[in-house]
């Protein structure tokens, strides 16, 4: 089926490029014109086929009419763009460009052309090339809340939360209920040190999309900064029952009972992410810093060993490990960890290291 | 009333301090106390043991521990038994299970606060060990009020010094030193008084007293009924001490051995002679690898009495020993002695009345390598018992005043023959402590430096996007947003008093019949704001910034003029300042009652709002009313409705000491009362900032 439609529009295109050969004339260009016009329709009605398949899933289906329609007017920006989001979709990334390059070459206007690219960069995490692309779709013209909240999501990796906090503002004007937007938007403004606001603003995010389980953990993260750990352990418990495998919200519990100098939930909490991921060094460090706390120096040792074995760059361990160490009487090697920890860019090392001179 | 006095210690024994220092009361058990008339069953097993046990408790504190086993027992026939009680915790006292004795004697106190003449001292001993420092106090001065003046004018009773300890104990308690004290092992330690260890200058070998019970079955002292003492010798391997060994008694003594120090080269060792001159320190040289015997240390420091521990200094040209010889200020002191140019040691002297106090010193020690000299004492700012002191000699050869090395080294218990190690880190002494085996044990200092501070890790996932990918951003468009026909209101934040633009300012488009918010947007840097209205009507609008009051109003946008496809809307916006008011305008109440009507939930929100995010502010809420009706029925509804509006506020997690609330009546209207647009104005709650 598919193959006799090809068959048909390329007989279609021979036949017009012959009609072209043959007749030179202004009369008969207007005739070409008119043919041309013809195809772009067919092409244009093609396109549209192809969106709707897009629209209900069917991307396969999508693909194909995109295909045809690019066969019968290879001239169709529109069907590029398509086609490469659907590429962009099967992670066909370099294809995807390559139509995206196409798209562009036939018309250098295209705002959403730029976007399509930005987005493709920000998959291939090429960030500072996606920002600026997302801001040339910006400039010329393609305004969508998608843009400005990619362009945060950019800033923000970036480590620019000012602009990042700009761009998610400017994505919210423009949707009053982009829970995501309102999500990363408050986690600007913790970066910033601004908690209250950040607070607000993951409630805000939960408000309108209650399945966003990381703004219940931030959200927690954030009220440990104001104080309120109460209110953070349940946030992080609301996290860990939409998500029981959710081993940082865990971790940032036991971190609370920790601080709350609750030692044995901390532990519970602590062990229950080795469970869960047996490679995740900081929930090594942690148990070990709690056995400290529990005056069972050995146990903290043992797990701190185990954090700096699966991380040997890991300068909090290091510390930690010293100060175990420490208790045990073992100066000698309490003073190399605090070494190793200095050398790997933990400064307050230095002043315990003068300890050991 | 019974005088205690204090006990007359033995002198032939290095060391010999029981944790009471005055002799407790032997009370007598009788049947009529301890039997009850209507169980017969089991008493005459449990008498059995209440004659054991006073046997033994009676044979001196040596046995107090074998006592209490049998004290035990009798009291699960009758645990309410006054006199059994008070000598189970007596018991207790002395052991290092002395966290129990408070209970004991607390119910000794409670069936008969005349049980023995003692009580309140026993009370205030068991307060004072268990760091109780309030209770002991008490009990000190009520064991003190109990004798008559004749009684004190004939007998010292000596409870003042313990009542300075626990004043000095409140004090060292409250400023804790960062160190780990680890009991030596079981390997090293016995369920009896083991002390004074003695590091072998190879550190591969520690010499120890101990008043254990060895195999020659050693008599024991008559003074506190405890063994001989005895040297004792462990062997390190790796981390660990191995089971500790009795070293042969070379000096053919039948009194007290013990090892008191070693010189660096080890080739000769120093030890105390409980047969000689009523104790003394003798050496022993290493000559061709035999250990010569024994001899009296030479010249005069040679006494009558008695001589306990010894210290040099690392150039071995002067010697501190401790000592009760002429010229002592109270009991034990410490004297020095220099080598003169024909080697011999000088008349001792006295370290005079800044080092030594009335009361014992003991344990001296000098450091491997710093001018400081350590020592236990009894005296000068000691929470009980004996403390470790330290002093240390400047350039000009003047020695600082003792300082206390703090709590947790030193405890109310006996803490003493402190050794530290040459690197200060380590130290070795003998204490008395909860984690022990019995009686004094020995214990390993470590010194922990400055607090530091453990590093948690805490990890997030700042972006909802880096959790779970929003779902394909190309074909799930809201499709609502049609930038070409849209109307925006656009305009100006500004603060009030200045006019200054205000950045980040929230504007949010309130449709008040769907009670929902429509449309949200911010200021930029100008203090210019747009949003996207959905349609042309009228809308509430809430404007909030930071440090700023919150602003609400009607906004009639059905009847502003649309330009460009803009309409204008500026507000002008209050700070958080001291003094500031703000009318609650939507705050509605049920007539003449305080109860909140339902449409006032958002303004309360939003004032609870205000105060969270506004972390440090404190507002008074106030009620008013119009002028109908008596001025004390105003007052009392005004006030009962600032209250409802805190109440609420509370309610949602803000700390009522951050609000306060007042009625005032009709004594501060806004408006005209003569008209009813005026008394309706009138009618109102406000709040106003008290500080920020």
């Amino acid at each position: 089926m598919t193959k006799s439609i090809y068959a048909i529009m390329k007989q279609l295109l021979i036949t017009l490029l012959a009609i072209l050969l043959a007749f030179g004339s202004f009369s008969q260009n207007n005739s070409i014109e008119e043919e041309i016009k013809e195809l772009r329709k067919k092409a244009n009605l093609l396109y549209n086929e192809g969106v709707r398949f897009a629209e209900a899933g069917e991307y396969t289906e999508a693909h194909l009419k995109f295909d045809e329609s690019l066969f019968i007017y290879p001239e169709f920006s529109d069907s590029y763009l398509e086609r490469a989001k659907i590429k962009i979709l099967r992670q066909e990334y370099d294809l995807a460009m390559d139509d995206i390059v196409k798209a562009m070459e036939i018309n250098d206007g295209l705002g959403e052309a730029f976007y399509i690219r930005a987005y493709l960069k920000l998959l291939m995490k090429d960030h500072q090339n996606a920002l600026t692309d997302f801001t040339h779709a910006i400039q010329k013209g393609y305004t969508e809340p998608e843009v400005y909240y990619y362009r945060g999501l950019m800033n923000f990796e970036l480590a620019d939360y000012n602009s990042a906090l700009i761009d998610f503002t400017l994505s919210i004007d423009k949707k009053y209920d982009f829970a995501y937007a309102y999500n990363e938007r408050a986690s600007s403004k913790r970066m910033m040190g601004d908690y209250h606001g950040a607070i607000h603003d993951y409630k805000q995010a939960l408000a309108y999309d209650s399945t966003i389980i990381v703004a219940y953990d931030n959200r927690g993260s954030c009220k440990i900064k104001t104080g309120d750990f109460q209110g953070a352990i349940e946030d992080y418990t609301k996290a860990i029952r939409m998500d029981p495998e959710y081993y940082l919200a865990l971790n940032n519990r036991g971190s609370a009972y920790y601080q709350m100098s609750n030692y044995q939930l901390a532990l519970n909490d602590f062990t229950k992410v080795i469970e869960i991921n047996k490679e995740y060094a900081p929930a090594y460090n942690n148990s070990g810093i709690t056995k400290i706390k529990m005056e069972n120096y050995l146990g903290a040792e043992k797990d701190l060993d185990k954090a700096i074995k699966l991380n040997p760059e890991y300068g909090e361990a290091y510390m930690n490990r010293g100060y175990a160490q420490e208790f045990l009487g073992k100066f000698p090697d309490a003073c190399a960890d605090w070494k190793m920890a200095k050398e790997l860019g933990i400064e307050e090392a230095a002043k315990y290291i003068t300890e050991c001179e | 009333m019974k005088i205690i006095k204090s006990t007359i210690l033995s002198f032939v024994i290095l060391f010999i301090v029981g944790q009471i220092s005055i002799a407790q009361e032997n009370v007598k058990i009788k049947k009529a106390d301890f039997q009850i008339e209507i169980k017969e069953v089991g008493f005459t097993d449990a008498w059995k043991e209440i004659k054991e046990g006073e046997k033994l408790f009676t044979a001196g504190m040596g046995t107090y521990p074998n006592a209490l086993e049998h004290y035990l027992r009798a009291n699960k026939y009758n645990s309410d038994c006054a006199k059994l009680n008070y000598k189970i915790g007596v018991c207790y006292l002395v052991t290092d299970k002395f966290y129990y004795a408070t209970e004991y004697l607390e119910k000794a106190y409670l069936k008969d606060n005349n049980v023995t003449g003692d009580i309140y001292y026993m009370l205030a001993r068991a307060y004072h060990l268990n760091l109780d420092f309030d209770n002991a106090i008490e009990n000190y001065k009520a064991y003190y009020s109990s004798f008559s003046v004749k009684e004190l004018e004939k007998f010292e009773v000596g409870v003042d010094n313990y009542i300075r300890q626990c004043k000095y104990g409140q004090d060292l308690v409250n400023k804790p030193v960062r160190v780990i004290i680890n009991n030596l092992g079981d390997r090293v330690n016995s369920e009896y008084d083991d002390y004074n260890p003695v590091l072998h200058p190879n550190q591969d070998k520690l010499y120890f007293t101990s008043r254990r019970e060895t195999e020659n079955k050693e008599k024991r002292l008559e003074a506190d009924n405890k063994y001989f003492e005895n040297v004792f010798v462990s062997e390190q391997a790796g981390d660990l001490w191995r089971k500790a060994k009795m070293v042969e008694n070379k000096l053919d003594s039948k009194n007290n051995v013990a090892l008191l120090a070693i010189s660096p080269d080890a080739n000769k060792i120093y030890l105390y002679n409980g047969e000689e001159n009523g104790g003394d320190i003798m050496v022993s040289e290493l000559k061709n690898g035999i250990w010569k015997s024994p001899k009296s240390i030479s010249g005069k420091l040679l006494s009558k009495s008695k001589e306990t521990t010894i210290a040099f200094n690392p150039e071995r040209n002067e010697i501190f020993i401790v000592s009760n010889m002429d010229g002592s200020i109270g009991g034990m002191d410490i004297f020095y002695s220099k080598l003169d140019d024909k080697e011999k040691w000088s008349e001792p002297i006295n370290m005079g009345a800044a080092i030594n106090t009335i009361y014992d010193e003991e344990g001296v020690y000098w450091h491997p390598k710093e001018d400081k000299l350590y020592f236990s004492s009894q005296g000068h700012n000691s929470m009980g018992g004996f403390d470790v002191f330290v002093i240390e000699r400047d350039e000009n050869g003047m020695w600082s005043n003792p300082v206390n090395l703090g709590y947790p080294i030193n405890t109310p218990n006996d803490d003493i023959f402190f050794k530290m190690d040459e690197t200060n880190k380590y130290a070795y002494y003998s204490s008395v402590r909860d984690i022990g085996f019995g009686g004094k044990d020995l214990y390993k200092v470590i010194f922990l430096g400055e607090e530091k501070e453990l590093k948690l890790s805490i990890e997030d996932i700042f972006l909802a996007w880096n959790y779970k990918s929003i779902d394909n951003m190309f074909y799930h468009e809201p499709g609502e947003i049609k930038v070409d026909t849209a109307l925006f209101m656009v305009g100006l934040v500004t603060d009030a008093k200045t006019g200054d633009s205000i950045q980040m300012a929230k504007i949010e488009l309130i449709d008040l019949e769907a009670s929902q918010v429509v449309a949200t947007g911010l200021t930029d840097t100008s203090g210019v704001y747009k949003i996207k209205i959905p349609k042309k009507k009228d809308f509430g609008v809430e404007v909030t910034a930071k440090d700023y009051l919150y602003f609400v109003e009607m906004v009639y946008l059905s009847q502003k003029q649309v330009v460009d496809s803009k309409v204008q809307a500026n507000f002008q916006l209050d700070k958080i300042d001291v003094g500031a008011t703000m009318v609650l305008n939507n705050i509605f109440f049920e007539t003449n009652k305080a109860t909140i009507k339902p449409e006032s939930t958002t303004e309360l929100e939003r004032l609870a709002n205000l105060l969270i995010e506004n972390p440090t502010i404190r507002l008074e809420i106030s009620g008013h009313t119009d002028n109908i009706g008596s001025y004390r029925a105003n007052q009392k509804l005004s006030e009962s409705r600032a209250k409802s509006v805190v109440e609420y506020i509370v309610s949602k997690g803000v700390g009522s000491s951050r609000l306060e609330y007042k009625g005032y009546s009709f004594n501060q209207p806004i408006a005209d009362n003569n008209t009813a647009e005026g008394r309706s104005q009138n009618r109102r709650v406000e709040f106003k900032v008290l500080s920020k």
